[in-house]
């Protein structure tokens, strides 16, 4: 069983970018450009995401000759760390030193 | 699916070759040679963690694959080398210590056996092939960690003066190629290699 740890900054952008709209089902090239993130850091935050099940995965049909795109969102699970961590982040450390 | 991705995906077991798939489909929406680049260069780090993560998750399911096969040709290579070496290193020397002709004919041989093991180009030897092969790395793991052990043991003795590493280090490494070739190997059928 893969151990929870604080997500690192990186995988906070990915986890806000996916929380934004938890519903929604998003591209790795949209969020790598969202997040401002290089693919070969994304994709491998998006794998530990799902190998923690935070994260669902689909395979979409290509439109316009193009090939079958992956896409994402988070699971509730995913979205309840995603959550946590929002949280962790705005509050200030003081605070959660006194805590 | 891009050359880079075609011959990564070959070394990395499902369920995570489907990320590559994945990454690749995506440099199709990317606009720009130069984007489009960067973002297929990313399908290496994404292989590392892919490899790692079954690594974690199903150890197993890495064994006896095409990601084992081609660390065990790499390394074969890499003994068969050293051999070499240590037998350029010997027919150089004014005197021809006996005990380094060993050092130099076992990796070479061992190198190149399992070099064409790898490639499949003793399938026509059968089942004998695949015995001497898995029998060969066994001796090569056995005499290469006693060779290293006894390395050890003579570099520690406080007597010795002048110690010797390179027969440890010859020794370490017949012994890692045995161990990888019969991981690679081992847990295979008896099939043919590459069939």
């Amino acid at each position: 069983m893969p151990r929870d740890r604080k997500p690192s900054p990186q995988t906070r952008k990915v986890l806000a970018a996916l929380a934004a709209d938890p519903a929604a089902w998003r591209h790795g090239y949209d969020l790598a450009r969202e997040t401002g993130l290089a693919s070969g850091s994304l994709y491998p935050i998006l794998i530990r995401l799902a190998d923690r099940r935070h994260l669902e995965s689909r395979w979409e049909d290509g439109v316009d000759g193009r090939p079958p795109r992956h896409s994402y969102r988070l699971t509730s699970t995913g979205l309840a760390v995603a959550t946590a961590a929002e949280a962790r982040r705005l509050v200030p450390r003081t605070a959660e030193g006194r805590a | 699916m891009s050359r880079l991705h075609r011959a990564i995906a070959r070394l990395i077991p499902e369920p995570h070759r489907e990320w590559l798939l994945a990454h690749d489909s995506e440099g199709a929406s990317i606009e720009g040679r130069a984007a489009r680049l960067r973002w297929m260069l990313g399908a290496l780090p994404i292989a590392g963690r892919a490899i790692a993560s079954q690594a974690v998750h199903d150890p197993r399911s890495l064994l006896g694959g095409a990601l084992m096969r081609t660390v065990v040709v790499t390394m074969s290579l890499l003994v068969a080398a050293v051999g070499t070496i240590v037998l350029g290193a010997y027919a150089l020397m004014t005197e021809h210590p006996a005990t380094m002709l060993p050092f130099a004919l076992v990796p070479i041989v061992q190198g190149a056996f399992t070099l064409l093991f790898a490639l499949g180009k003793l399938n026509k030897l059968g089942g004998i092939a695949r015995l001497l092969e898995l029998s060969g790395s066994t001796l090569a793991l056995s005499v290469g960690a006693v060779g290293f052990a006894y390395g050890v043991v003579v570099n520690l003795t406080p007597m010795n003066v002048d110690p010797e590493y390179a027969p440890m280090a010859v020794s370490l490494l017949v012994a890692m190629h045995g161990l990888i070739a019969l991981l690679a190997f081992a847990p295979t059928s008896a099939e043919p290699v590459g069939a």
